[in-house]
Formats: C-alpha cells, sequence, structure tokens
C-alpha cells in the first residue's frame, strides 16, 4: 500500500474481476448483437417482402378476374348482332354484377360518340373522350386491352369517381354496318385503394404502387403530400429492380425497400418500411447490454471491495498484531479470523510467539540460576574461613579453662549453622534472621574480647514477617571490619527492625570510624572490594535484594567520619508462604 | 473513509445497480422521454360537413398515422358558428390536450380562448385562418390577401384590363374573407381600367347567394365577379348559368366543391383559386406534435395555391387536390 508501487489487494482484485466481466460482457454482447442484428434484419426483409407479395397478388388476382370479366363482355358484345339490343344488354349488366368493383361500362365510336353506356347515367354535355388517354391508347394499339393509371373519370354529369379504366379497340355492329369503336370498363379504385390502406409495415411503413413504364406513382398513402412538394417518395430503387428487397440510404432515415412487379398491368407494388422500426427491438437490446454492464460492474465494485476486504483486513489485523510483538508486548495473540490461509497464517505466527515466549523465559531462569548459584557458592565461601576464626578462639578458650564461655561459643556457632544453612530455603522469618545475627555477634563479641556491645530490636509483628536469607549478617560484619575493629573507642552495633508502611526497614548501625563521603560513594557504586572480612560483599545483598523484590528496593547508606554509619534495608512486607510461592515460582 | 461512509457508499452501487438491472430487463422502466402515443393533439375544426375541412381532416390522419399520436378532432355543426366552435374549443381544453390546432371561423371571438391556452401554456396551432385576438405558435394556411390579389389580377387578363366588376362575399366576412377583400381592393391600383361598382353580401345559403348575385347583375351590367369562398362562388356560377351569363360575365372562385368543378366544365367559372386543405391538415399536425415536444415551430407557414381552370383540373396533381376522396 505504501511501499513502492505496491498495490492493495483490494485494488488488485477489483481491477481484475472488473476486467474481466467487462471482457466477459463484451464479447457476449458482441456476439449477441451481431447475431440478433442479422436476424432482425433477415426478418424485417422477409416481413416487409413478404407483405409486397401478398398484396401483388392480391392486386394480380384483382387485375386478372377484371381483365377476365372484359374480356368476356368483349366476346359477347363482338359477338353479338346488334349492340343496342336488350338482350346483349341484359347479359352486360347480369356480367356486371357479378362484381361489385365494376362502375361503368361504356362504348364509343371511332369519333368519339357514345354508342353503348351501361348503366344509363347523363353524360357531360362538354364530354370529349377523345382527348382522354384510354381512349387513344385503345385506338394506337388495336387488340390490346390497355389497363389505364386510377384517375378521376370525366364522363358523367356530377359525377368525379376514381376509377381505373380497362378499354380496348373493338369492332361492333350497329344498325348491321360493323363499325370500329372503343369499349371501356371502368372499375372503381376502392379494391386497391383499400388493399393497399390495410397493409401495415411496422407503425409507419406503407406500400405504394409504380407505374413501370413511365415511373408514375398509381397509388400512395401520401400522394397529396407529395404533389404539394411536402414529401418524397424515391422510386428510382424500385424501378431499377424487379424483385427483391433493398436497402434505401437516401433519405435521413434508412429504408427497406421490397419490390414486387405485377406482371398483367405493368406495375410494381413497393413496400417502404422504416429500418430503425424493425431494428427497435436491436436499439432496445444494446440499451440493455449497455445498462446490463454497468450494473455488473457496480456489482464487481461493490462485491470485490466486499472480498477484498475480508481478504486484506484479517491481514492487516495480523499486521497490527505483528506490529505489537515488535514494540515488545508478547501478551496479545493474533486473531485467527478471515480466509483459511489467513488462519494459518495467524496460527503460525502465534505458535512463533510462544516458542519465542518460552525460550525468554527458559533464558530469564538460566540466568538466575546461574546467579544463584553463584550466589550460594559465595555463601558457601564465608563458612570455612569464619568457621576457623571460630573455632581457633574456642581452642584458645579451652587452653584458658574458661569452659562456660566455650559452651555459649559452641552454642551460638551451632544456632548460626542451623538457621544459615535452613532447610535450603532462601527465605526465613524476620525473627530467624535476627536470631541469626545475634548469634554471630556473639560469637564475635567473644572474640574480640567485648571490644564492642550491641542491641537487637524488633518491632511487635515485624518478626514474622518474611526475609531474604543472610542478609543483615554481612552488614555486620561489615559494621565490625570496617567501623568498630579499627577503632580505639569500645564500640555499639545496633540493628533495629520495624515497618514503614508496606514495607520493613531493618537498620544495622554502628559508632565506629565511619566513611567519607567519597568513599561512601564509591561503597554505594560497588567499587569497594575488601581485602578483609568474609568476601560475602555488601554489594551482594543489595543484588539479591534487587533481584528479589525488585528495583526500588535494597540498601541505604548513611555516614559520618568518626560518627558511624548507618545501613538501612528496606524491603516490602511479605508472608512466608507469599515470599516462599515467589521464590520457588521465579 | 468511516464504516457509515462505507455502507452508505455500498448501498448507493447496489440501489444504482439495481435500476441498472431492473431497467435492462424491462426497457420502459426508465423510459422518462413521451412516447408519441401520449402526446394527445386537439384539432378544433369549422366544420366537418363541407369539403373543404374533410381534407383537412383527411390530412390530419394522415400526419397521425405518420407520427403515431393521438388525436381528437371537433367541429362547430355549421361552419358559420362561432359560438358553438367556440364553446367546443373551450370544452376540449378541459381535457387538455399537448397542442391544439386550430381553424376558427372568428378572430375576435376566439380570443378568451387563446387566453386560456396560453394560461395553461398548451400551443395553439392556427390553420387557414389566422389570428390576431391572441398568441398563436403557428399559422398555416394560405396567403389569403395575395389569393386575393391574385384573383383581380386574373380577372382583369380575363377581361383584358377592362370592365366592371364586383365582389360576392360573405356576410360575416370571416378572417379570410376580409384579407382576401383587401388583397382585391389594394390590387385595383394595377389595373385602372377594371372599376369595384358593387359589393354583394350574401350568408351561408347557396340559394342566398344566387339571389343577391341576381339583383346585382340587375342593378348594372357586370363583366367580372370575385366571389370570396365556396358557397359565394357557387351562388354566383348557378345565377349565372341561369342567366346564360356564364360566357360572357367572367367569374373568378375560391375553394373547390364538386358543384363548382362541375361548373367551371361548363366554363360558369373561369378560375378556382384552390388551396391545399390536405396538406394543411398534415402540416398542422406535425407542426402540433413539434410544438408539443418543445422545439421550434415556424411561425407562419404559407400553402401555396393553386389556379384551378378547365384545362388543369384533371392534370394528374391537381385530381388527388381536387378529388382527394377515393369514392
Amino acid at each position: 500500500m505504501r511501499r513502492g508501487n505496491s498495490k492493495s489487494i483490494q485494488y488488485i482484485l477489483s481491477i481484475s474481476f472488473i476486467l474481466f466481466s467487462v471482457f466477459i460482457i463484451i464479447v457476449v454482447s458482441t456476439v449477441l448483437y451481431g447475431r440478433f442484428a442479422a436476424t432482425a434484419e433477415e426478418n424485417a426483409f422477409r416481413n416487409s417482402q413478404q407483405i409486397v407479395d401478398q398484396v401483388s397478388y392480391s392486386l394480380e388476382n384483382n387485375v386478372q378476374a377484371t381483365s377476365d370479366l372484359f374480356n368476356m363482355m368483349y366476346h359477347t358484345i363482338s359477338q353479338s348482332g346488334d349492340v343496342d339490343s336488350d338482350v346483349l344488354h341484359r347479359q352486360l349488366e347480369t356480367m356486371m354484377s357479378t362484381r361489385a368493383d365494376t362502375v361503368s361500362l361504356a362504348m364509343f365510336d371511332d369519333k368519339g360518340q357514345l354508342v353503348m353506356d351501361l348503366p344509363d347515367v347523363a353524360m357531360k354535355n362538354s364530354l370529349d373522350v377523345t382527348s382522354e388517354s384510354w381512349f387513344q391508347s385503345a385506338l394506337d394499339t388495336p387488340s390490346h386491352l390497355s389497363i389505364s393509371l386510377p384517375h378521376v373519370q370525366n364522363l358523367y354529369m356530377e359525377q368525379f369517381r376514381w376509377v381505373v379504366s380497362l378499354s380496348k379497340s373493338i369492332t361492333i355492329y350497329h344498325n348491321g354496318k360493323p363499325i370500329q369503336g372503343v369499349l371501356l370498363l371502368d372499375v372503381n379504385f376502392n379494391t386497391i385503394d383499400e388493399l393497399s390502406d390495410r397493409v401495415s409495415l411496422g407503425e409507419k411503413g406503407y406500400v405504394y404502387i409504380l407505374d413501370e413504364s413511365a415511373g408514375n406513382i398509381v397509388y400512395h398513402p401520401q400522394l397529396q403530400l407529395i404533389y404539394a412538394g411536402l414529401k418524397d417518395e424515391n422510386v428510382e430503387l424500385a424501378l431499377k429492380h424487379t424483385y427483391g428487397s433493398y436497402i434505401d440510404n437516401t433519405a435521413d432515415a434508412t429504408k427497406i425497400i421490397s419490390v414486387q412487379t405485377i406482371g398483367n398491368v405493368g406495375w410494381k407494388v413497393v413496400g417502404v418500411s422504416y429500418k430503425n422500426e424493425a431494428m427497435t427491438s436491436i436499439s432496445e437490446l444494446n440499451r440493455s447490454m449497455f445498462q446490463l454492464l454497468l450494473a455488473l460492474i457496480l456489482i464487481v465494485v461493490l462485491l470485490s471491495s466486499i472480498v477484498s476486504r475480508r481478504i486484506s483486513r484479517p491481514i492487516k489485523q495480523l499486521e497490527l498484531s505483528m506490529k505489537n510483538v515488535e514494540h515488545g508486548n508478547f501478551e496479545h495473540a493474533a486473531v485467527g479470523e478471515g480466509p483459511l490461509e489467513v488462519k494459518q497464517l495467524a496460527d503460525r505466527f502465534n505458535v512463533m510467539i510462544g516458542t519465542i515466549k518460552k525460550l525468554m523465559r527458559q533464558i530469564v531462569s538460566e540466568q538466575e540460576s546461574k546467579r544463584t548459584y553463584e550466589l550460594e557458592a559465595l555463601q558457601a565461601q564465608i563458612n570455612p574461613h569464619f568457621l576457623y576464626n571460630t573455632l581457633n578462639s574456642v581452642v584458645r578458650m579451652v587452653g584458658m579453662n574458661k569452659n562456660e564461655e566455650v559452651t555459649t561459643m559452641i552454642t551460638s556457632l551451632s544456632k548460626l549453622f542451623r538457621i544459615s544453612l535452613g532447610k535450603g530455603k532462601s527465605v526465613i522469618t524476620i525473627a530467624d534472621e535476627l536470631e541469626h545475627a545475634r548469634n554471630y555477634l556473639v560469637i564475635q563479641q567473644m572474640r574480640f574480647k567485648n571490644k564492642f556491645d550491641f542491641s537487637i530490636e524488633a518491632e511487635d509483628g515485624v518478626v514474622s514477617y518474611a526475609t531474604l536469607k543472610l542478609i543483615v549478617q554481612p552488614l555486620i560484619e561489615n559494621a565490625l571490619v570496617h567501623g568498630i575493629e579499627p577503632s580505639v573507642d569500645k564500640g555499639h552495633i545496633g540493628v533495629k527492625a520495624k515497618l514503614e508502611g508496606r514495607d520493613i526497614v531493618i537498620e544495622v548501625k554502628d559508632n565506629g570510624l565511619g566513611m567519607s563521603e567519597e568513599r561512601l560513594k564509591q561503597v554505594i557504586a560497588g567499587q569497594v572490594t575488601s581485602s578483609k572480612g568474609s568476601g560475602v560483599g555488601v554489594m551482594n545483598v543489595q543484588e539479591r535484594i534487587r533481584l528479589f523484590y525488585g528495583l526500588p528496593y535494597g540498601l541505604h547508606f548513611e555516614s559520618e567520619l568518626e560518627e558511624g554509619t548507618t545501613v538501612t534495608i528496606r524491603f516490602p512486607a511479605m508472608e512466608l508462604e507469599q515470599a516462599e510461592g515467589r521464590d520457588q515460582g521465579e | 473513509m468511516n464504516r457509515i461512509q462505507r455502507i452508505i457508499i455500498g448501498a448507493l452501487l447496489a440501489v444504482t445497480a439495481l435500476v441498472l438491472l431492473l431497467s435492462a430487463f424491462n426497457p420502459r422502466f426508465l423510459e422518462r422521454k413521451q412516447k408519441p402515443s401520449d402526446i394527445t393533439i386537439q384539432v378544433i375544426l369549422r366544420s366537418n360537413e363541407s369539403e373543404y375541412w374533410q381534407n383537412v381532416a383527411l390530412g390530419a390522419q394522415a400526419a397521425v398515422k405518420e407520427f403515431g399520436i393521438t388525436m381528437y378532432i371537433t367541429a362547430a355543426y355549421e361552419e358559420d358558428d362561432a359560438e358553438g366552435q367556440m364553446q367546443a374549443a373551450m370544452k376540449s381544453l378541459l381535457t387538455k390536450p399537448d397542442a391544439i390546432v386550430l381553424g376558427a371561423s372568428d378572430d375576435e371571438a376566439f380570443a378568451p380562448f387563446l387566453k386560456a391556452a396560453a394560461d395553461q401554456h398548451i400551443p395553439v396551432i392556427a390553420i387557414d385562418s389566422v389570428l390576431t385576438s391572441g398568441k398563436t405558435k403557428s399559422y398555416i394556411g394560405m396567403d389569403n390577401y395575395a389569393a386575393g390579389q391574385e384573383a383581380l389580377d386574373e380577372l382583369a387578363k380575363q377581361l383584358k384590363g377592362q370592365g366592371d366588376i364586383a365582389i360576392v362575399a360573405h356576410a360575416e366576412g370571416g378572417i379570410n374573407g376580409k384579407l382576401r377583400e383587401q388583397g382585391i381592393v389594394d390590387a385595383m391600383v394595377n389595373h385602372p381600367g377594371i372599376n369595384l361598382v358593387d359589393r354583394v353580401f350574401c350568408s351561408g345559403d347557396r340559394d342566398q347567394c344566387s339571389e343577391a348575385v341576381g339583383q346585382a347583375l340587375h342593378k348594372q351590367p357586370l363583366d367580372g365577379i370575385i366571389s370570396l369562398n365556396t358557397k359565394s362562388s357557387l351562388g354566383a356560377a348557378v345565377e349565372l348559368k341561369k342567366k346564360h351569363a356564364g360566357e360572357r360575365v367572367k367569374l373568378i372562385g375560391f375553394d373547390s366543391s364538386p358543384e363548382l368543378l362541375e361548373m367551371l366544365q361548363e366554363n360558369q367559372l373561369q378560375k378556382l383559386i384552390v388551396q391545399n386543405p390536405f396538406s394543411m391538415g398534415y402540416l398542422g399536425i406535425k407542426y402540433a406534435v413539434d410544438a408539443a415536444l418543445g422545439h421550434k415551430v415556424p411561425p407562419r407557414v404559407e400553402m401555396r395555391s393553386m389556379l384551378i381552370d378547365k384545362q388543369n383540373m384533371f392534370w394528374k396533381d391537381n385530381q388527388k387536390l381536387l378529388f382527394p376522396v377515393v369514392q
């Protein structure tokens, strides 16, 4: 995290999750989109073409049926001897009634004069059919059935009907004479209009009919808009092809143009549908895919942060525990939560900490026992030396027949040894310690021939407390050797034990030579080694007390030249069992 | 980042993801955009009887099909019933349409309606007749003033610059009629040989118009007549036919109907100035949709008028204009 370019687990996980899922989604949506788009386009094409085919089929049928009817009438009239005969008229009327969309049947001679008219409706006064296109085309191409574009028929009074005109030149017999004429059948335009109007090519799509030869629009749902210039229909593509579906890119919106040709009239049915409409599902899919992608990215971010947090938090906790250990705090074990690997790591760490703790304890106890051995060895040293001196004194006294004194001395010696040997314990009661000191003093008093006297005092209740063994005797020895012995005057040694708050204070006071300030400092610093004495230094007492009770406790020196020295031992008051427990526990 | 912030951010992410997922599986979920079929356009027409207004309605329907919107049409029962149309219009405001297409029969009478529509922030597209009594988003229709001038120019051409003429106008005048008349009067300056000798007024009825024209012809000889609307044109033509004066007295009319076209073919009428009501209806809806969606709409759309005579009435382009309904 902080070191160099290292990225956090969370970051790495999130990024790789996102990259992976984005990759997958893009691949999937690209494949889907491609497939879907192709199918949708194919469907749109097929659908459009099918509708156009259906319309053309119906239209073709319609035109065919109308042509058939026309031909039937044509033959009937051709074969009839007289066009004015009622029988013929009735026959023709019946034929007309077979189809609902026939409007009128009329026959003109080649000058444009009306010969026959069914049903009998008044013609316009201003009528001049020779200028009409159906009349001209029928005469120009005899024996060919002309089918006109839809137009407003301009034949009858107060009638302006949209019709498709079928016309053909015909030879008829009028009043016995054969004359050349034109037969005209008007069929109303409703069928085509309805057919094309009903068709739906999507929401906005439509069908229009194109006249192949001139490129005129026969039918268009928005013909008025086209004539008014509000709309534009690109007929070129439809004119170029006889059949099929094509894409028209010329306008703003891409269109699908489907073309089918109606053979018998030379018309083309053209279906126009909007590609974007057919492809709405595609753009919707596109949008959905995009939203899905976004949603997945969000979910991945969320999940990866949760997952990576679950992974990295125990690791961070582990790091914290390690930091604690770094600072020397071995007490807090690492928390074994989280994924298996981290748990295992934490467990290993805890085992490691345990081992370190065990090793440390081992080192401490080894050190301690080593020191104890040393001390015991030192302790052991005093005894032969002291014993030699004492026994020397005893021999001398025996020689002088001082039997009583010998008894006292040997009794004291034996008591001294009993306490100092103890039962191998290093902790004894203050009473025992003071008894030990007294025995020592008694022996020394005899040896030094009453060169000093002594006093031992103890406050009530103090004597039952525990103390380290052999801490008073070395101080007394010190006082004798450095204080009393060099002095000319008779000396005094006072030992006092008392309770100060929770501490026990034992005072060893002499009125010997005392020490200069300089020497006192050297003694406190432990720099003085004595050539005389038992060899168990005062500093050993100091060390033992501190080792046993801890740092603030120990010895205190007060001394003045020619006045004497006072050494104070201070240690916490403890019951014997408590102190013994500590002795064994350490 | 503390814990609460983390939880809030996490929850926000989750909610966003959920919304996106819902939207992905249900495409309509986030659709704020108005669907075309949600747009309703109220069309208020002058009449549902006449050919002209039926064509307007046809054009509007073509636009409805193209844009996929919802349209409601109301119309006065009688073409001149400004009061009735106004009431119908006011009532239609209650349905809160997104836009209104209005072919008003009177300018002043619709002032309160335009105000009410403006108060409701409903855009109004005026068709056929321009409205000055209130705010409209756009006007779609013929330049009636220019059409009046054209009518006089045409009549002057027919009369070879010399003659006495009369105007047959609607009694109540109407918005368009007044503009057309103004155009004619102002164009008189260009034709010094033409004298406007009479103004004939007749209201809605064809026979009444015939009678009025007859009286005018009786009062003084006339060389030409300009009639300003369908009914007066037809009345004048019928009267001229009756008096066998169709060839002699030149007649220029406005608008078309099958009867008028019949008269044109019989030469009782020389020219008709014809509008394109289908396109008018179509454009009315088109711009109403634009206005409803808040797009910019041109304030004035002038429709081209056609000068129809006997020769060109069956031209391919004009057939659909003059005979819009397949029957």
